[in-house]
């Protein structure tokens, strides 16, 4: 008999399966692609499509891309950082359209996961 | 006389003295700056030892500036054996390229020396004299000085380049000059931004050469932005002149924003106001409608994207109000200022309605209003649902940041500016009277909207009944019946803060006032109290508050003024927003056609020129907006249907104005008007 495969319990995988960020399918612009390179832990990449969020853990050429460590990503998706003055302090670096960032700053505000 | 020189591109500003020197003091304004950040407070440029002085400056191109100078003190009988000429480009930090020319027979042997220093002050430091938390650094290299601050992961550099070999050590470069008979010697500096924040190198500034055809950030170059816009012939040259300086200065003001390079918007003034703020940006893109319709597209796109999404009390911010300010700098970057953005304004959200509606009858622009009705319908949602907290009908303000919000949220928003006839402060929060002007217009308006481009009748009928019952309430909870004017506000108590102010004006601009009531409210604007002979002063001259030279509390604001104006054409007063509109050019004329933020209140019979407010930010982006908002209101231009409307209303004074190729939904057209107005 298979064992049933054992669910993540990584933050950063809860993150990123979360069903809060599959919401932001209609408040993130179109066919855009976002990349989140997290050091010492691998790139994800997202993109709305036709209002869904796709996600995967994977390094791809994106229109946006935000380099954090894992701890400081973790603020700021749940909300404890501000994205844009983490961006001001140096804490985070970004790539890219800094017009899509703010619209994934935006989008995050409005859901932050706060249960980490 | 203004004795610095500013010139700027895109968000990166240098101020310096008459001879090029920056030399800042912690409270001082002087510097190089970038993203609300001082990289370079000190340049200064001597000849063995002494400041040359100054014979001429050239700034007439807002990103670049030439200094001719001479060294020691001269007279009359001894000719200067040296001159010097310092040209200087910003971009990206700056390039400067210096020549010193020997016009004797004989060879000049000298040490020349430019001393640097930076203290990356926050703008908010040097407003407020705040101390800086983090270190400061040097380091020294071949030809190359790099100034640098740290502090945690917040790392700001500046590096400073010379083009020939120096003696360098951490204060400045010195160089052994010689110069033969009637040669010259050359070097020019890089100043590089080189760290600001964002993950990119920067090696050179923009400018490889100062000399070199200027290639500003903000899309088309000043040439070209002059040519776009209507061209303005008049029978009074000053007004050509005042014309040419709005538009130059306008083109300076566009702004860069750090999320949005690639478009630009006005910022609200230099040097303070080198950011974006929701209510200046929105009146002077509303003033540039005929000129620069392209502003208005721009700053709506801009706040529409950054509108507010969640309550957050430390920066003010409510779902679907519009921005007040937003900053780059050290403070706001470690929150210890709330600008990221900050929210703290009361009437940019009905503003940001007007500024769409109006922007769509010059335009024709369907296309945009389509794409922000989420954000119309947000901002609509704010005013009922957060703008008026009490559910009383009226939109107030109290900020909920107690420690660093700002205490009035209207335009006058300095800390004293919402007093009763006694001069005492009203206590908050404050429906101040234009704002509900403001709401009225914005729910018209957006009723406009609604049915013609959303073909939405239903919405556009609520709109419009929620609009006559906040005037005919406004009507009655506002007027002064004793006085016969519109209390200044309505206080936390709900008590009428009873001073006559300039507000009114705004209250006319809007069409909140009815119509009985207009007459008492234009023979307020027009008596000796708050019409200083050159324009409406910010409060009666008879109030308790007032003071001729007070900020908000008796100053003149060209803005003000211009808006007064318009709104006394709105009721058919044409002579008397002719009278005004004259004034207020006239006093143009006397700041060198660059009307700054505000001027005093004192009467014009009593100085005979317009006296200098002591702080005044200049150029002021609303105030560079003024004239041209005065010239639609002398020429009567209104955009009915798909066409313009001309209906001069001039004063005899100016006998003639032609402003041709106005942009707008009919293309191009031209308006010409005869002075006939006695006044």
């Amino acid at each position: 008999m298979k064992s049933k495969p054992k669910k993540s319990t990584d933050s950063l995988d809860l993150v990123f399966s979360s069903e809060r960020w599959k919401n932001l399918g209609d408040k993130l612009p179109a066919n855009k692609k976002y990349r989140f390179d997290i050091t010492g832990a691998g790139s994800w990449t997202l993109v709305a499509l036709n209002g869904k969020i796709q996600i995967a853990k994977k390094k791809e050429d994106a229109d946006c891309v935000l380099i954090s460590s894992k701890e400081d990503f973790l603020r700021i998706v749940s909300g404890k950082q501000n994205l844009l003055t983490a961006l001001l302090q140096g804490v985070i670096t970004t790539e890219g359209d800094l017009g899509l960032l703010q619209q994934f700053h935006a989008a995050l505000r409005k859901s932050p996961i706060d249960k980490i | 006389m203004n004795d610095q020189i500013s010139i700027l591109d895109g968000n990166t500003f240098v101020v310096s003295d008459r001879r090029g020197d920056i030399d800042a003091s912690p409270t001082q304004t002087r510097g190089l700056f970038h993203m609300d950040t001082r990289f370079l407070s000190k340049f200064i440029f001597t000849i063995d030892g002494v400041r040359p002085n100054v014979l001429s400056t050239d700034d007439l191109q807002y990103f670049s500036v030439q200094f001719f100078l001479v060294p020691g003190t001269g007279t009359v009988y001894v000719d200067s054996p040296l001159s010097i000429v310092r040209k200087r480009a910003v971009g990206d930090g700056f390039h400067e390229h210096i020549a010193i020319q020997n016009h004797t027979a004989e060879e000049k042997k000298f040490n020349m020396r430019v001393d640097v220093g930076a203290d990356f002050a926050d703008l908010f430091e040097v407003k407020d004299k705040l101390k800086k938390k983090g270190k400061l650094y040097t380091k020294v290299l071949q030809n190359k000085i790099v100034l640098g601050y740290k502090r945690e992961k917040y790392i700001r550099e500046t590096a400073i380049t010379a083009s020939k070999d120096a003696k360098v050590d951490a204060k400045g470069f010195s160089f052994q000059v010689v110069i033969p008979k009637h040669q010259t010697f050359e070097v020019s500096f890089d100043v590089v931004t080189a760290k600001d924040g964002r993950n990119r190198i920067i090696d050179k500034p923009k400018y490889s050469r100062a000399s070199e055809q200027a290639r500003p950030d903000i899309g088309m170059s000043l040439t070209e932005w002059i040519e776009k816009a209507p061209t303005l012939i008049s029978s009074w040259d000053e007004l050509e002149q005042i014309y040419k300086r709005s538009l130059i200065d306008l083109a300076a003001l566009r702004f860069n924003s750090f999320l949005f390079p690639n478009e630009s918007l006005p910022a609200a003034g230099l040097p303070w106001f080198m950011a974006v703020f929701g209510r200046d940006s929105i009146i002077t893109s509303f003033q540039s409608l005929p000129f620069e319709p392209e502003l208005a597209k721009t700053t709506l796109q801009l706040l529409a994207m950054r509108q507010g999404t969640i309550v957050d009390h430390f920066r003010d911010e409510e779902p679907g109000k519009i921005l007040h300010e937003s900053r780059l700098g050290e403070m706001t970057a470690f929150e210890e200022r709330p600008h990221s953005p900050y929210y703290g304004t009361a009437d940019a959200t009905p503003l940001f309605l007007i500024l769409l509606d109006e922007y769509e009858r010059w335009t024709g622009d369907t296309k945009l209003i389509k794409l922000l009705e989420p954000n119309m319908k947000a901002a609509l949602s704010w005013i009922d649902k957060f703008g008026d907290r009490d559910g009383d009908g009226y939109v107030e303000y109290a900020t909920y940041n107690k420690k660093t919000g700002l205490e009035n949220q209207c335009w006058k928003d300095s800390w004293d500016s919402i007093r009763f006839s006694d001069g005492s402060i009203a206590p908050l929060p404050r429906a101040t009277c234009e704002i509900q002007g403001y709401v009225y217009d914005a729910k018209i308006r957006s009723a406009r909207l609604a049915r013609k481009i959303w073909q939405d009748e239903t919405f556009a009928r609520k709109l419009e009944k929620e609009a006559e019952s906040l005037k005919r309430q406004f009507n009655k909870d506002f007027w002064m019946d004793d006085r016969k004017f519109f209390a200044l506000a309505l206080d936390g108590k709900k008590r009428k803060v009873d001073s006559i102010t300039s507000n009114i004006g705004h209250l006319l601009w809007s069409g909140i006032v009815e119509d009985p009531k207009v007459k008492n409210c234009v023979e307020h604007l027009m008596g000796k109290d708050l019409f200083s002979g050159w324009g409406v002063r910010t409060m009666s001259a008879s109030e308790g508050g007032y003071n001729p030279i007070g900020y908000h509390v008796g100053t003149v604001w060209p803005h003000d003024n211009s808006f007064i104006a318009l709104g006394l054409r709105r009721y058919g007063y044409n002579k008397e927003a002719a009278v005004l509109a004259k004034g207020i050019l006239d006093a143009a004329f006397y700041f060198s056609y660059r009307l700054p933020e505000a001027f005093a209140g004192y009467n014009r019979e009593q100085t005979h020129f317009p006296v200098e407010y002591p702080t005044a930010c200049s150029p002021q982006a609303w105030s560079t907006g003024a004239p041209l908002l005065l010239l639609r209101t002398l020429l009567g231009l209104e955009p009915i249907g798909d066409k313009l409307l001309v209906d001069p209303a001039i004063p005899k004074d100016i006998k003639r104005i032609e402003l041709l190729n106005i942009p707008g939904r009919w293309g191009k057209a031209d308006a010409f008007g005869r002075g006939r107005i006695t006044i």
